[in-house]
């Protein structure tokens, strides 16, 4: 730290420093507040949950690990390729477009794939209930996000470090290891973060490929535990998990950001080498047959097939949109989520840069110490199984005539993905951008212009991310609806689901495709280097 | 003239619930575990009766919707008129606690045997559990709960979670009262494997992952309705009745709709309804689904011993199949 002895803080914004500090410490406390009601009920329960589930702790400990390491290599290893080989802006959508799909749908639809009874061959192809299918279906879901936050921080490197490095005499591959790799920690440490963190927290992979292999994650034994009828005080059973969730992601909140972020958007027309664009464009085309196109391709039998029978049917579409439910909940979630994708970039943004001027922009620009416990607080709803996050939002907002309305359903989203519109404003707001604009104030700009000339063009690309991985993940949300919708506040993830644990699998199908392309918008938006 | 003397009462009558449906207005909640389409069924024909009321739905499984409640009644904030879910001890505390407002049967013809808690709750259709055949996986059939335990069933057996489905619960509770826990320690060592819910352990069973289950009956006939490889059998030793009760909550703002709802359910007309929809209707007299026994035989109503042990039937089931 030392920060706040450094002359020019004052100079750039003064008196800035307690106020944001103030805000941004109300807004934690009223993000955690729903959090905190139901940590105190589990308080009792913890240590007796930690005494006899320590098998579910390994087991959850070993997925994530596992799950995290599997993304973000896969993911990153995408990135680095698209980024060296210049893939063109559409290929995002192959690379990135699994994410769109909710977790829980994708799992159904490698279920429909690979699984007992699929759509292929009838006969299973792989062991789908089982660690491995539950990694099969996180690694194609979160290897999206992984590579879309890596690939914004490598086009945000832009060239010039690799150039100047190959003008030094460095060898391709030592380019590679000591200058690209290097300036690509930042990103690559947020996505090892969020997918972590999505990982612990995903409820809908484990329930469905898990539950009949009897595997435990921590996430559905919450679940497990809050209806467990053989329990005296469901809720505070559950809410003990809640510590043990809190106590595995603690490595993460304590993380200290490491790297440097984008320093200049600028890309050469280098050339690129022959082999490296073969490698770059087998990796797509084997990432899209395999992680796209055959969940996608089951899911489409599933949804234009009649049961039993084969054919093709619109029967299933008529079956899911004959639903008021369904009608109403569309659009409510594409309302829902167009504002929280929209509230939880630009809160973000406004966050990370009241941590960074509090702080003073010294050249590294930290952020305060209690601020970043702040940041790190916020990201507890996003981590938590939405079931927790949920009951505290009724526990503490369930008396008030807020209760039973779309407004509601706003809070609770923004609660619970403010942290992944954090995080990428954590990492658009870098070192030089902070250079740059002290440079700026130097030279007579006001702080609105200095923001609107420079900062915001530097960081857009970081809020077009931040929108992407928000927008998709409300769109489809299930966890925190299911409980806390209400009617005539109903949301589509909830029609998918409650079709799905009807049984009624292929109207669910049926919905589950609508809501993509309801996503496939978001993937025309120009990615981070274009913009 | 007996024709016209009926005709002529239809239409008085008619004119009068016609008179009282003008009257009522406004909106009621429902909260339920029950198949959405199959509710939006009933309450479009509701609706077509009483045009004033609007009827909103929440919908998710048992476990979800009771703890929803249960936190809206600690906030003091009720939003549900109707509850409607498939597990009877929650009605039962609801109607010890004076919470739930007795139903005005009046009109319709519902058995007494169908109301609960003193009238303050009924079943309005009839669910059972019995046993799924995937014929094409099983060539000889069981028939009944005794015949699992053969070993050409070994390994080829599966039912729902007690702990996720009010449904599972009633088996768990019934078949371990009627036969002692032998009988589970059993179809354990045969290797009987637990599904979370009944449309899971459904699909499964259509998907030939199992030879049989044993599971509610209706969306059995559906599916084999539909063409899915399943007989329905009633297992000789008695089926087993899943209580699925419906109560309005006393905190209700509009009682008068929400009864005029239970007794649609439960007129002819509703009750038809549920026969199209595979379930067995709870009043005598509507014709029964196709494969249903004119009267079903059931095992000894457990919900009283299940509501009282509740805690102990899903404790050993748990430890049993290794549930968490």
């Amino acid at each position: 730290m030392g920060a706040s002895t450094s002359g020019h803080t004052r100079f750039l914004k003064p008196g800035s420093g307690m106020p944001a500090t103030l805000a941004t410490g109300l807004l934690t406390l009223a993000v955690l507040l729903p959090l905190v009601a139901v940590l105190v009920r589990g308080l009792p329960s913890a240590a007796s949950v930690l005494a006899r589930d320590w098998d579910v702790v390994l087991t959850t400990l070993g997925l994530v690990l596992a799950g995290t390491a599997l993304s973000v290599v896969l993911g990153g290893g995408l990135a680095l390729l698209s980024w060296l080989a210049r893939l063109p802006a559409w290929t995002d959508a192959l690379l990135a477009g699994a994410y769109l799909v909710p977790p829980f749908i994708g799992a159904t639809a490698w279920l429909a794939a690979l699984g007992p009874g699929n759509v292929f061959t009838g006969r299973p192809l792989l062991p789908m209930y089982s660690a491995a299918g539950i990694l099969l279906a996180w690694t194609t879901h979160y290897a999206p996000l992984a590579y879309l936050l890596i690939r914004v921080t490598l086009a945000g490197q832009g060239d010039l470090p690799a150039l100047a490095a190959r003008v030094h005499g460095l060898g391709a591959r030592q380019t590679l290891i000591r200058v690209t790799l290097p300036l690509a920690a930042r990103g690559v440490g947020a996505a090892t973060t969020l997918v972590a963190l999505s990982l612990l927290g995903n409820y809908g992979v484990p329930a469905v490929l898990g539950f009949p292999a009897k595997i435990y994650t921590l996430a559905t034994l919450a679940y497990a535990r809050l209806l467990n009828p053989s329990l005296a005080d469901p809720l505070s059973a559950a809410s003990g998990v809640a510590w043990l969730l809190v106590v595995l992601a603690l490595p993460t909140l304590i993380r200290r950001r490491g790297g440097t972020g984008p320093d200049a958007v600028s890309e050469l027309p280098l050339p690129v080498p022959a082999p490296l664009r073969v490698m770059a464009w087998s990796a797509v085309g084997l990432w899209t047959a395999l992680a796209v196109a055959l969940p996608l391709l089951a899911l489409v039998l599933l949804a234009f097939q009649p049961a039993y029978t084969g054919g093709f049917t619109m029967q299933n579409f008529h079956d899911a949109f004959a639903l008021g439910t369904v009608r109403r909940g569309l659009l409510n979630s594409v309302l829902l989520a167009l504002g929280t994708a929209v509230l939880c970039a630009f809160l973000g943004l406004i966050l990370a840069r009241a941590g960074q001027s509090s702080a003073g922009q010294n050249a590294s620009g930290q952020t305060s110490r209690l601020i970043r416990v702040c940041l790190g607080l916020l990201s507890l709803p996003y981590l938590l199984p939405g079931t927790l996050l949920a009951l505290g939002m009724i526990l503490v907002f369930g008396g008030t005539p807020l209760y039973a309305t779309p407004l509601f359903l706003t809070l609770a989203y923004l609660a619970r993905f403010i942290s992944p519109g954090l995080t990428n404003a954590q990492a658009a707001l870098s070192s030089s951008l902070s250079q740059l604009e002290f440079a700026a104030g130097v030279h007579g700009l006001s702080p609105l212009r200095r923001f609107w000339l420079i900062a915001f063009p530097l960081m857009r690309p970081h809020l077009v991310a931040s929108f992407l991985v928000v927008y998709p993940l409300v769109l489809s949300e299930v966890t925190l609806s299911s409980l806390l919708y209400s009617p005539g506040a109903e949301t589509a993830g909830v029609g998918v689901l409650n079709l799905l644990s009807e049984g009624n699998v292929r109207a669910a199908a049926a919905l589950a495709l609508v809501l993509l392309l309801l996503c496939l918008p978001t993937l025309l938006v120009p990615r981070g280097r274009h913009a | 003239m007996r024709n016209f003397l009926q005709l002529a009462a239809l239409l008085a009558l008619t004119a009068a619930s016609s008179a009282q449906a003008e009257a009522l207005r406004g909106t009621i909640t429902l909260y339920t575990s029950e198949v959405l389409a199959d509710v939006q069924v009933q309450i479009d024909g509701f609706k077509r009766q009483y045009p004033g009321v609007d009827v909103k739905v929440f919908r998710s499984g048992s476990g979800e919707v009771t703890a929803k409640l249960t936190a809206e009644q600690a906030a003091n904030n009720v939003q549900a008129d109707l509850l409607w879910v498939a597990d009877p001890s929650y009605f039962d505390s609801l109607s010890k606690k004076s919470l739930l407002e007795p139903l005005n049967v009046r009109g319709v013809r519902v058995p007494s045997s169908a109301l609960y808690g003193g009238g303050t709750y009924a079943e309005v259709r009839k669910l059972y559990n019995v046993i799924g055949v995937n014929t094409k996986v099983l060539s000889t059939l069981p028939k009944g709960f005794a015949d699992l335990k053969k070993s050409e069933y070994k390994n080829k057996l599966a039912m729902p979670s007690p702990l996720f489905s009010g449904g599972a619960l009633a088996t768990a509770g019934t078949l371990s009262r009627t036969y002692g826990w032998s009988y589970f320690e059993a179809l354990a060592a045969g290797g009987l494997k637990i599904e979370q819910s009944n449309p899971v352990t459904t699909t499964k069973l259509i998907n030939g992952e199992y030879g049989a289950a044993i599971l509610v009956d209706y969306s059995l006939r559906r599916e084999a309705a539909k063409g899915a490889p399943l007989a329905v059998i009633y297992p000789r030793e008695g089926a087993i009745l899943v209580s699925t009760p419906i109560a309005l909550l006393k905190s209700s703002a509009n009682k008068a709709a929400a009864q005029a709802f239970v007794r649609y359910l439960l007129s002819s007309e509703g009750q038809t309804n549920f026969t199209k929809l595979s379930y067995v209707p709870v009043v005598p007299g509507i014709e029964r689904p196709v494969g249903v026994p004119a009267s079903v035989f059931t095992l000894p109503n457990a919900d009283a011993y299940i509501a009282q042990n509740k805690a102990d039937i899903s404790a050993r089931f748990s430890t049993l199949f290794n549930l968490k």
